[in-house]
């Protein structure tokens, strides 16, 4: 273990200290998320603002001049929107190019008369877009609100003189929801939200795993051309070290300070999407806990033990393809590239896990598509929501095994002189030979 | 018949082929007797670096074996790590490192007890002479003060054979100076088997009590170079190769 304490104090030491890692651990994240911050809460806090701003002004041409245009008028007013007349539609277009109205209401003649007799009205709704901007398209929508808000009052109005209870014009069928997860049943009254809650947690964690992993394989490839770059890797190669440890350590020191990126981006995009929440309205936090208990209820520990143990096989795999890769390269930069080059076609795989449906395979090809690198990862909890628990351990064991074969292979490459000579991108060598 | 404990160094016929069929050492042999300083000698190209890298256990010859202290480098390439301690051509340090932090972080390769590593990290202030600069990053160390630091980690572990590529290739004249000085002073004191490597023959002179001569991989003169430039009555060693390769190098 001598070997293996050495090194990774010396990796923690010269990561911490080298401003590049800082920059990309703290600099960045912050950065990207007050940007992302900055456009969430300043643009769509003023998107959400004006939607729910109530009100704005209505440019109105009155051509029925009934007895119900009066209450027309009172209930937009109630509503908080302010009415400019217009007594031709020449007129309401001038005002609507001139002013910053949001639209134009038309009542034709005939609407009142309609009305009285229970019989459907019509009314005209122009609408403006100003830009081609989602704050404009915000504010074109508000125009059929004022339309959908004068439908619900006029029909309580005119029910309720009829004598119908106002509870039954609101809701005259009330649902109570319950969705059957397999078989649990989970009730609510919000469908939608459970729904989302389960697909966020089928996405989430491949993408997690996928933004850790990225993480430390660019972490872990760069250390092996660190000391290529410190011209190290020849003194390093002659110390009486174990070169197992040498690699464990620097997979060590690439994880505890990926682990630590991961803590700084997840924190931040935690706070970020909480401040979210607070300023939209749609999302309902606990709904979505409610769905990812029900999920872990019906997944049960069996399957999350085995998706925990898949994804450790899982990171190591793209660590030890990482170090593999980079023990080929000349610098750091180069090794950047390389760990992206592997880490991108693999997200590309967990990504088609996402569309894979387990149900319309048969058991051959689900236990095959199981023994598939990665996808395998992203189909254990499909995989343990319709019970196959074969085809769970094939994925698991088969994640291990890929992990097992990427580090043994990394580890006889680097016991040879390969890790020295070998280069991923070839220089020439000056020839002297005659 | 060589004795393994006359002779820490016996190279027998290396052969190193490169990938992209380059025969880099055509049937290499000398030997590195006890305590004396030996200098592979020869224009760039030569094979000088090969060589020391085989016999350092970073490359695997093609053909022929080199043992240090008896242990083969193909066989027991881990066992002849811990009997070495080797500074390869254009060696670097951990720029984020202080100079002391990288001397310890060597230096616990050679042993655990604390008392020898500070031993050894005092050893190689000496031998430096950075004195107070030890607590600076090596980022800021000049080009001489950071071959310094290194000459200073190859010798400190007291090793029973130090291998050199080119220690003062690419420095100035003073730093190459003190450079050469350092390490004849060290292994006249200490009796530590030297082996090194140079393209320049007129500071082997000063250096070596032997020299091989190696030309495009193969060794093709031997001995003290007051002997070699007697034998090939020259002015110098430069001279001796001039002579020996005839009409190639002008
Ligand atoms: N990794 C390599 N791959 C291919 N050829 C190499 C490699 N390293 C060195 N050579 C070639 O081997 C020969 C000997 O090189 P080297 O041992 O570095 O010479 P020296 O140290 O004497 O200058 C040269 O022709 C060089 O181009
Ligand atoms: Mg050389």
């Amino acid at each position: 273990m001598k070997t293996f304490k050495i090194i990774l104090v010396k990796e923690l030491k010269s990561m911490i200290r080298d401003p590049k890692i800082i920059i990309a651990m703290i600099i960045v994240p912050l950065i990207l998320t007050g940007i992302m911050y900055a456009a969430m809460i300043g643009f769509m806090g003023q998107v959400a603002r004006e939607a729910e701003k109530k009100g704005g002004s209505l440019v109105l041409v009155d051509m029925d001049h009934g007895n119900w245009t009066g209450t027309v008028k009172e209930l937009l007013k109630m509503n908080g929107y302010r009415l400019i007349n217009a007594s031709s539609l020449d007129e309401a277009w001038r005002i609507l190019g001139s002013s910053n109205a949001l639209g134009a209401l038309v009542i034709p003649k005939g609407f009142s008369e309609n009305l009285s007799s229970i019989k459907p009205a019509h009314i005209s709704v122009y609408t403006v877009i100003r830009s081609i901007s989602i704050l404009s398209f915000t504010r074109s929508g508000k125009v059929m609100e004022a339309v959908t808000i004068l439908s619900k009052n006029l029909t309580l109005i005119v029910t309720t003189r009829h004598g119908v209870p106002k509870e039954f014009v609101e809701k005259p069928v009330d649902a109570r929801l319950a969705i059957l997860l397999k078989n649990k049943l989970l009730e609510t009254r919000d469908v939608e939200a459970v729904i989302g809650g389960l697909i966020t947690t089928v996405i989430i964690i491949p993408i997690l795993v996928m933004i850790l992993s990225g993480f430390i394989a660019q972490l872990s490839a760069t250390s092996m051309a660190v000391e290529k770059e410190e011209k190290m890797l020849e003194t390093l190669l002659s110390l009486p070290l174990s070169r197992t440890q040498l690699i464990a350590a620097k997979i060590t020191a690439a994880a505890i300070i990926g682990f630590l990126g991961v803590l700084v981006y997840g924190g931040l995009y935690i706070w970020f999407f909480s401040s979210l929440t607070t300023v939209g309205s749609s999302t309902s936090t606990s709904v979505v806990t409610a769905g990812i208990s029900a999920l872990y209820s019906i997944i049960g520990p069996y399957t999350i033990t085995g998706l925990f143990i898949a994804l450790i096989g899982l990171v190591l795999f793209i660590l030890g393809l990482a170090i593999l890769l980079s023990l080929f390269v000349e610098d750091v930069r180069s090794a950047q590239i390389v760990s992206g080059y592997i880490v991108f076609p693999l997200a590309i795989l967990v990504f088609i896990s996402m569309f894979i449906d387990p149900v319309s395979m048969d058991q051959t090809t689900r236990l095959i598509v199981a023994a598939i690198p990665m996808i395998n990862v992203g189909l254990i909890i499909p995989y343990g929501f319709i019970g196959d628990y074969s085809s769970i351990i094939v994925a698991v064991a088969s994640s291990l095994v890929y992990a097992g074969i990427v580090i043994w292979f990394t580890g006889r490459v680097v016991s040879t002189e390969k890790v020295f000579t070998m280069r991923l991108f070839k220089k020439k060598w000056r020839l002297r030979r005659r | 018949m060589l004795l393994g404990s006359d002779y820490p160094v016996i190279v027998r016929d290396l052969e190193k082929v490169y990938p992209g069929n380059v025969h880099a050492l055509k049937g290499i042999s000398f030997s590195v007797r006890r305590g004396e300083i030996y200098g592979l000698i020869g224009p760039n190209g030569a094979g000088k670096t090969t060589t020391l890298r085989i016999i350092a256990t970073i490359l695997e010859p093609t053909r022929g074996d080199a043992l240090v202290e008896g242990y083969s480098v193909v066989g027991e390439p881990d066992r002849v790590r811990r009997v070495i301690s080797y500074l390869p051509e254009d060696a670097g340090a951990y720029k984020y490192l202080t100079g002391l932090e990288f001397l310890y972080f060597i230096a616990g390769f050679y042993t655990d007890d604390q008392d020898r590593m500070d031993e050894m990290v005092r050893e190689a202030a000496r031998i430096s002479g950075l004195g107070d600069r030890l607590r600076d990053k090596i980022k800021t160390y000049s080009k001489g003060m950071l071959r310094r630091l290194l000459i200073a980690k190859t010798l400190m572990v007291n090793p029973r054979v130090a291998i050199l590529d080119e220690p003062t290739s690419g420095l100035d004249v003073i730093n190459a100076t003190k450079v050469r000085r350092t390490i004849k002073k060290y292994a006249d004191e200490r009796g530590v088997t030297v082996l090194l490597s140079s393209h320049n023959m007129l500071e082997v002179e000063y250096l070596c009590d032997r020299v091989g001569i190696i030309h495009e991989g193969r060794i093709i003169a031997e001995g003290p170079p007051r002997k070699l430039v007697e034998e090939y009555n020259a002015e110098n060693l430069e001279e001796v190769f001039t002579k020996l390769v005839g009409e190639e190098v002008v």
